[in-house]
């Protein structure tokens, strides 16, 4: 969205009523270690759930081919699949995961071919992998090398494309404590 | 003396069930007692509608109505519902069209996923302690999309302590991210990914 400089800018301080609420201090530091006790007591029902999300992808990569690669509604709930893997593994203490997914979303973007379709489903037996055994944080050695190998082979089939510069806000915008309503 | 969270209300919209009890454990742990959760943008607007909530942590892809959707409606200030309300965004999408996106449609912060409960509090945190005025012209209406400091600011300066407590609070979530000691045989996938892949 792009404003016109011209138009009016109505600028507005509305009473900050998390703040009456909350009060000052910040956050109790101890919180951060019982939230992390609580992560890590859930990330057990989220590796089942995770495993079994890796499957499914897999086997819905098996039945893609060049007609249904697209646009079908097995490529659009696999690409769903892969969205969610990499949106939470991270948060669940599997960051590995949560590349190789990404790696997933950037290759059922792509133009069909058969080897971004094989490449794709090495990226589901490493989900299923990492998963299966666990593989919390980056996978050591071994999981920061596998994920270099894919991130190479990714990087040659769908190459990241530089993003457009942003539309600038309003003139206005840029005075906010000029006036107050 | 910290935060008192047990009266602050809390709107979490998002579709997946994991995402959502990752979400209230997180809240709950750091002293957030009331709690609402929604699948979609509708049920969500419903919520907003029925209910006094502080703040909304809502998702960007959702069926029914996405979250970007939803805020353009809160911003609209449809029925009872406060147009003001902070509103976080989260999304495994955070290209800079979507971050940008986002902040056209009113959206307080924007939280990537995967995020640490660092990033959650240092979000949550920015809405309570730096407020950004509200803005209103013919084709926004949402919190200012300027960040920028103003050089005649003469407030306390609370961001300093607050970067040195999310520091600390990142080197705890480091021992989250641990690595598993055992071994993982990627073999048979790089000999695949090989055989696919002359860049590789």
């Amino acid at each position: 969205m792009s404003d016109n400089n011209n138009d009016v800018v109505e600028v507005l301080q509305p009473p900050n009523l998390l703040k009456l609420k909350a009060g000052s201090g910040g956050f109790d530091p101890k919180a951060v270690l019982r939230a992390e006790a609580r992560v890590g007591e859930l990330a057990f029902g989220f590796t089942q759930w995770a495993r079994q999300q890796a499957k499914n992808i897999g086997d819905l990569l098996e039945g893609l081919d060049e007609a249904s690669w697209a646009d079908s509604p097995d490529a659009t709930q696999m690409k769903r699949m892969a969205f969610d893997l990499k949106g939470q593994s991270g948060s669940f203490g599997y960051p590995m995961a949560s590349t190789i997914a990404d790696n997933l979303c950037r290759l059922i973007a792509v133009p069909y071919d058969p080897r971004v379709l094989s490449l794709a489903k090495a990226h589901a037996d490493t989900l299923r992998l990492i998963y299966s055994k666990s593989v919390v944080g980056d996978g050591g050695i071994k999981g920061r090398e596998i994920l270099a190998t894919l991130g190479q082979a990714v990087d040659f089939f769908a190459p990241a494309i530089p993003e457009p510069e942003p539309a600038k806000p309003a003139e206005g915008e840029s005075r906010p404590a000029a006036s107050a309503a | 003396m910290a935060y008192s969270l047990k009266h602050v209300s809390v709107l979490i919209v998002e579709d997946n069930a994991h995402m959502r009890s990752l979400l209230t454990a997180m809240l709950q742990e750091i002293g957030i007692q009331r709690i609402l959760r929604a699948n979609d943008g509708v049920e969500g607007l419903a919520v907003l509608g029925a209910e006094n909530i502080d703040l909304v942590i809502c998702d960007y892809v959702m069926e029914n109505m996405n979250g970007m959707d939803m805020v353009r409606t809160i911003r609209r200030g449809q029925g009872a519902i406060n147009p003001f309300l902070p509103v976080i965004m989260v999304t495994c999408d955070a290209s800079r069209a979507s971050v940008l996106k986002s902040r056209d449609a009113g959206v307080t912060e924007f939280l990537a996923k995967p995020f640490s409960i660092a990033g959650l509090m240092q979000r949550i945190e920015a809405c309570i302690e730096t407020p950004r005025p509200f803005i209103r012209t013919r084709n926004y209406v949402g919190p200012c999309r300027r960040r920028q400091r103003l050089s005649e600011f003469a407030g306390v300066d609370r961001r300093g302590k607050t970067a040195e407590e999310i520091t600390k609070m990142a080197g705890n979530m480091a021992s989250i991210a641990r690595i598993d000691a055992q071994p993982v045989d990627f073999s048979d996938i790089e000999a695949s990914v090989k055989a696919v892949a002359p860049a590789a």
